[in-house]
């Protein structure tokens, strides 16, 4: 393995040596008091003087041509400040997840996408203005499934028509191979293939996407709902042909974005063109109509697994085929050539695989990072077919799952290695404690006798499930930095760009930098979500976030504290070395009785020189690989007249590193399994008209998000190891928490129920018409 | 534009307006008076966010016209602390309970758990949970929110007893 | 801002009379606004066709006393307000202590924010729930065009397994079987002054652009359930996806009267599966005369599913539907048991 270092650029500060006071302990989050006060505002909740509205016109069909557009009545209309089409916008593209996008084309290839922009005096305004844009289209025959759209060749282009991403994502196989497979399966007591498929799921933020940016002839500000301002500041830069220093993005708090709010969204390209056209700031605030049409949404897949084990469970040889249905356009940051097979490939040991993945294009709407984006659609039918596996040779899962267990990684993450065999360690991979500890902890023994349970129409079943996800983020060339000042009058800046998304970013990073320096949190003063007075940090998604700003923080708290202490030293007749701080005191390592306030220290900081620190995160190294793990377990009680399924319990273990607070860790493992964990096993799909692709269910009446009535209770644990590569062993993880909950789920139905159900949402009508066809069979 | 003239009570105040007929309350709330702790996250009635205590009663006021709310009594987020801007009971359990996450939904979570308390002070986990099943949480921060209200409850009450006392 | 409903007038009406002469003056341009919940909706999504309009005026009915409250006549019907809320109804000690299924029916109604706003009679007289029909984009023939788009197209959840024509839509009111279960009576208030007609026979079904007899001067003024109606042993099942918020995928209504043990009147009324509440036929003939028992009550729940020819993709709502007769009827047994024993001590 390689060097056991914080990933940070130069050297890494030493060890704290002494017991934490901070980091570890449940604090309440600090941006709360303003949340359940009311006081805290979101984009959505901004008004600024001599502000206009912004409204969008959207095409009604999923692939047309625009024939006709003529806006000269809507740009008479009193009161409307400018319109674009695609008239006045020519040559502009947006940079919506770095996808470059024509703004406004001739040509559309998704429902929802924009073919006119109105800015007005007022909301009602620019409704009654959009309604007076003529407009004609010839319809173009879409492609909407993906099974049928892959029995012709993709129809060519007309006019501007282009879809980013087709050239290198459409239809390509990407391919891992490994051993040989055709042996393996010689060599397999027991074959068995399925095909799963999974849903499109909708991130289905409270917020939905607003924002207001406005020009003032020179500089451009977006107060915008995005999960990271850097990115966005990048974007729109680009956008518009600026230096980067002359847009700024502002987010004090953000409503939700699990993925879908990662970059700039179209809305505020189009709010910031808006205010250059009028010279006045725009607001934009999509409906929940328009952001279920228009920000993309997790992938529907369709996974044929083929796996061969010997009588003993030793796995064979795997065989994977994955469709991923893109949507009408794929980035790197939406689309990963082997996001899912990946996991394949390393959740279990096995020498022999061939998996491939291929991406199709189509025209439902774009598809994006959405919560554990590769790892839901991956590790369904992954630990279904364990389940599958283990029930047919015989053999407890859990055991199965242990007797193929893996201690190192067999393919990288890095592009460029992707494709070769590796044995790799992994930082840590506490995934064998995780699976028992949820086992226990459901009272797995119980799982045998349960399935002979029968009281009435009632039945239950455990089941479990666990996953892997790369982890760590550490992406070239972007670097996440941090930046620490420290004052004559005590008080102590945290610069960090990130946003905090609900997580809780906000607490936990300023608990490492509080931690490191050794005073309270609340001595922290934090300037986040704003890309100004901060430098470069990565969006709040891809579970980046503390796994790449923990290191940088704990390297600029530590720059600054030995500045601090270099100053006290003086004081207490030491040399800094020799100092310790904690509490906020600094006191003397050998002889702790001998200390002083850092506030006291802070007074004879020089006014006009406070102290900084920085520090700047390192890429991740090749050798050991970062992964998160984790496992859960359900039990359940079915109803075999109504199919209606109950999950009484979960339990759930996540290996993090270590939890710098583990109220707010919990409180991630929790949401995220009741959430898109449940609702994607349970209660949410997309459903679109299967003749004309579009999206028949763009509300949250019958998009259906499980409510508290819905939901199980969790019983959490964490697993912790130690991981010096991060700050205090922080590796991070919080997203993927709802990734093994539908297997978990599928897997204790068939405990209750002896069904396997290969396909979600596991719905009364799929249940019920299961146990018929099981009936008739007889 | 059907113009009307307004008035009724909110947090405790006499508001007054002339407003377009059609506006909603939550758009009344948010837009004439300047109460943004209201959310509007669907406009349908259908998340939850937008909730405010009327007349003792949880509504989404999204989907009530602002003019059937005349001569009413309104309480919203911004009117919950007590006097010297000491939390409620409820929003000190959300706190200490971290029963919020992203913080969207979690005006609207307060108020139903408020008109929950005010009218059944000892609730059952299954009242709590139908109290707030019209309010969506997508940061699933259900558990806590439960155990927030149990809290409160059990606060609200001992304050009561310790009053009568 | 957001403003997404289009100019209208309001107008409070005062009396009966001042919300008939409202809409007869204003014609089908004009609708009542009872709660709300459905109307308002309908018009931010701009559901509309030839058949449908978008209101430019909303009469408030919510301004009418006597349409608010649950009252007991002299010859003990009970009558029920339009306007009541159904939270109110939930909780009327009256209601409670005569009508058990109604608050059973009324408590699993969407949400709390919902049930303390929307009415009794904005519940029998909402629209139907049918993606197509509420998408603006499909012409449907409810709005007034040409064709039904759920028959090929999506129709798992809110849809029929009996009964439909060229719609097939079901009705989404679990108010209308637990009411017609109790034979209940709906007063309508129009022109012609007041008029009461069996509630089983307020709706229509296949197709038409109404799904009530209203016209477009009329509105429901009360239910009034009939004195007899007390004391009969009664049961409102449904059943749904989410145990909040959702409509029935299949709703049972059941009422029993039983003498010594012995049936003498049944009711079964089916909601969420048809185009209208369904009444089964020949429930009293079955039942009448005999003991509730596991075997005659799976014959109820078989007899009453005889007429599904469920579309290709709901079949699964015949098995559900038969469970959930089976456990009305049990549930109804049970309550009966119960009964007996207590009054044999």
């Amino acid at each position: 393995m390689g060097e056991k270092r914080l990933l940070v650029k130069g050297s890494p500060p030493a060890p704290l040596d002494r017991e934490l006071t901070v980091v570890g302990m449940p604090l309440n989050r600090r941006d709360g008091l303003e949340k359940v006060t009311g006081q805290a505002k979101y984009s959505s909740d901004l008004h600024m003087p001599g502000m206009l509205h912004g409204k969008i016109l959207r095409c009604p069909h999923l692939r047309a041509r625009i024939t006709r557009i003529d806006a000269s009545r809507a740009e008479i209309l009193p009161g409307v400040r400018a319109v674009l089409t695609k008239e006045n916008t020519k040559g502009w593209r947006t940079y919506w997840y770095e996808i470059p996008q024509i703004a406004l084309p001739e040509c559309l290839t998704y429902e929802g996408q924009e073919v006119a922009v109105v800015a007005a005096e007022d909301v009602d305004t620019a409704q009654r203005a959009l309604d007076l844009i003529e407009i004609e289209y010839e319809t173009l025959e879409p492609m909407i499934d993906m099974e049928e759209v892959l029995k012709n060749p993709p129809p060519p282009c007309v006019a501007d028509e282009e879809y980013p991403g087709r050239d290198l994502f459409d239809r390509k196989p990407f391919i891992l191979r490994r051993g040989d497979v055709e042996k393996g399966f010689g060599e397999a007591d027991l074959t068995l293939e399925e095909t799963y498929t999974t849903p499109t799921q909708y991130h289905a933020s409270i917020q939905t996407r607003a924002c207001v940016a406005n020009w003032d002839g020179q500089n451009l500000i977006v107060w915008d709902s995005t999960q990271g301002v850097w990115n966005s500041k990048g974007s729109l830069a680009k956008s518009f042909g600026l230096d980067p220093d002359q847009v700024r993005v502002i987010v004090e708090h953000l409503g939700g974005g699990f993925g879908s709010k990662a970059w700039a969204h179209r809305i505020s390209f189009f709010a910031a063109k808006l205010s250059m056209a009028t010279k006045r700031p725009v607001k934009m605030e999509q409906s929940r109509e328009e952001e279920f049409l228009n920000h993309p949404h997790r992938y529907n897949s369709k996974i044929t697994l083929r796996m061969g084990a010997k009588k003993d469970g030793t796995l064979t040889a795997t065989y994977e085929k994955v469709f991923l249905n893109i949507g009408a356009a794929a980035n790197r940051h939406n689309y990963n050539a082997n996001g899912i097979i990946w996991q394949t490939s390393n959740l279990y040991a096995c020498p022999n695989v061939h998996l491939e993945q291929i991406g199709v294009f189509t025209n439902l709407q774009l598809t994006g990072p959405t919560r554990s984006p590769f790892n839901m659609p991956a590790i369904f039918p992954l630990e279904c077919h364990m389940d599958k596996m283990a029930g047919a040779l015989g053999l407890d899962p859990l055991e199965f799952r242990l007797k193929n267990y893996s201690t190192y990684a067999s393919t990288h993450v890095k592009a460029e290695l992707r494709e070769k065999e590796m044995k790799i360690s992994y930082s840590s991979k506490k995934l064998d404690e995780c699976m028992k500890k949820v086992t226990e902890a459901i009272g797995w023994e119980r799982r045998k006798a349960l399935s002979c349970f029968c009281q009435g129409p009632k039945r239950k079943g455990i089941g479990m499930a666990a996953f892997i996800a790369h982890q760590g983020g550490g992406i070239f060339p972007n670097t996440a930095h941090a930046d620490v000042s420290i004052h004559p009058d005590g008080s102590i800046n945290l610069y960090i760009g990130v946003v905090d998304i609900g997580g809780g970013q906000k607490t936990i990073l300023a608990m490492i930098a509080a931690e490191e320096l050794g005073v309270a949190l609340d001595d922290i003063t934090l300037i986040s979500g704003d890309t100004e007075g901060t430098r470069y940090a990565p969006s709040c998604h891809s579970s980046r976030c503390t796994a790449e700003m923990g290191p940088p923080i704990l390297q600029a708290a530590a720059q600054a504290r030995q500045k601090l202490f270099e100053i006290a030293a003086r004081f207490l007749h030491v040399t800094a070395e020799e100092l310790a701080s904690k509490n906020g005191e600094i006191y003397v390592r050998s002889n702790p009785g001998v200390s002083m306030p850092v506030r006291t220290i802070c007074s004879n900081i020089d006014p006009d020189n406070p102290i900084w620190g920085s520090g700047s995160r390192e890429i991740n190294p090749e050798d050991p690989i970062f992964s998160s793990f984790g496992a859960q377990a359900v039990e359940l009680e079915v109803d075999v007249e109504t199919g209606g399924i109950k999950i009484l319990r979960v339990t759930a273990a996540q290996d993090f590193g270590k939890a710098i607070n583990p109220k707010l860790c919990l409180s991630q493992i929790v949401g995220g399994i009741v959430e898109f964990g449940v609702g994607f096993a349970l209660t949410e799909e997309g459903i679109y008209d299967a003749k004309t692709g579009k999206m028949l269910n763009p509300n949250l009446h019958q998009y259906r998000l499980p409510t508290s009535l819905d939901v199980p209770h969790v019983d959490a644990f964490l697993v912790e190891s130690q991981e010096p590569h991060f700050a205090f062993s922080a590796r991070g993880g919080a997203e993927l928490t709802n990734t093994p909950t539908p297997a978990a789920i599928r897997n204790a139905l068939y405990n209750a129920i002896g069904i396997w159900l290969n396909d979600l949402p596991l719905t009364s009508e799929k249940i019920l018409t299961a146990l018929r066809a099981k009936h008739e069979e007889r | 534009m059907a113009k009307r003239r307004l008035g009724l009570i909110v947090n405790g105040r006499q508001r007054e307006a002339e407003i377009d007929v059609r506006l909603t309350l939550a758009e009344f709330l948010r837009e004439v008076l300047g109460l943004t702790g209201t959310k509007v996250g669907c406009n349908r009635g259908e998340c939850g966010s937008c909730t405010v205590v009327m007349d003792g009663k949880a509504v989404y006021s999204c989907s009530i016209p602002a003019v059937e709310a005349a001569g009413k009594t309104v309480l919203t987020i911004e009117g919950l602390a007590e006097k010297g801007g000491k939390l409620h009971p409820i929003q000190e359990a959300f706190l200490n309970e971290d029963a919020l996450q992203c913080g969207f939904c979690t005006p609207g979570m307060i108020m139903s758990a408020k008109a929950l308390l005010d009218s059944n002070p000892t609730p059952t986990e299954t009242e709590i949970k139908t109290a707030v099943g019209g309010n969506l949480c997508r940061c699933g921060c259900f558990q806590n929110i439960v155990k927030a209200v149990s809290v409160a409850s059990g606060k609200m009450a001992a304050r009561e007893g310790s009053s009568d006392g | 801002m957001l403003l997404d409903l289009p100019p209208f007038d309001h107008i409070d009406a005062a009396t009966i009379e001042d919300a008939v002469s409202s809409l007869q003056k204003i014609g089908k341009k004009a609708r009542v606004i009872a709660g709300g919940s459905d109307l308002l909706g309908l018009i931010k999504d701009e559901v509309k066709g030839p058949e449908m309009d978008i209101p430019d005026v909303l009469v408030n009915i919510k301004t009418i006393p006597e349409i608010q409250r649950i009252t007991l006549d002299r010859e003990g019907n009970v009558r029920i307000g339009a306007a009541v809320t159904l939270s109110d109804l939930e909780n009327d000690a009256l209601i409670q202590s005569r009508y058990s299924s109604l608050p059973q029916a009324a408590r699993q109604i969407g949400t709390t924010q919902i049930r303390n706003v929307g009415t009794l009679g904005g519940n029998l007289c909402q629209r139907p729930r049918c993606m197509y029909f509420r998408h603006p984009h499909f012409l449907c023939f409810k709005k007034g065009g040409g064709r039904c788009f759920a028959v090929t197209g999506e129709h798992r959840d809110y849809y029929s397994i009996m009964n439909y024509g060229k719609c097939v839509m079901a009705h989404p009111s679990d108010m209308a079987p637990a009411l017609i279960a109790l034979h209940s009576k709906a007063v309508l208030a129009g022109p012609g002054g007041e008029r009461e007609i069996p509630l089983a026979e307020f709706f229509l079904g296949d197709g038409r652009p109404e799904e009530t007899v209203l016209t477009s001067a009329e509105f429901l003024k009360y239910i009034r359930i009939p004195w007899h109606m007390g004391n009969i042993h009664q049961c409102f099942l449904k059943y749904r996806i989410r145990q909040s918020t959702d409509f029935a995928l299949s709703s049972v209504a059941a009422t029993v009267r039983i003498s010594d043990g012995f049936c003498e009147e049944a009711t079964v009324v089916l909601g969420g599966i048809s185009p209208i509440p369904h009444v089964v036929a020949g429930m009293e003939d079955l039942l009448k005369g005999k003991r509730l028992c596991e075997e005659i009550i799976a014959r109820a729940a078989e007899k009453a599913l005889e007429g599904a020819h469920p579309l290709r993709f709901n079949r699964y709502k015949v098995d559900l539907t038969k469970a959930l007769i089976r456990r009305a009827l049990n549930f109804i047994l049970e309550s009966e048991s119960r009964e007996g024993r207590a009054i044999d001590r």
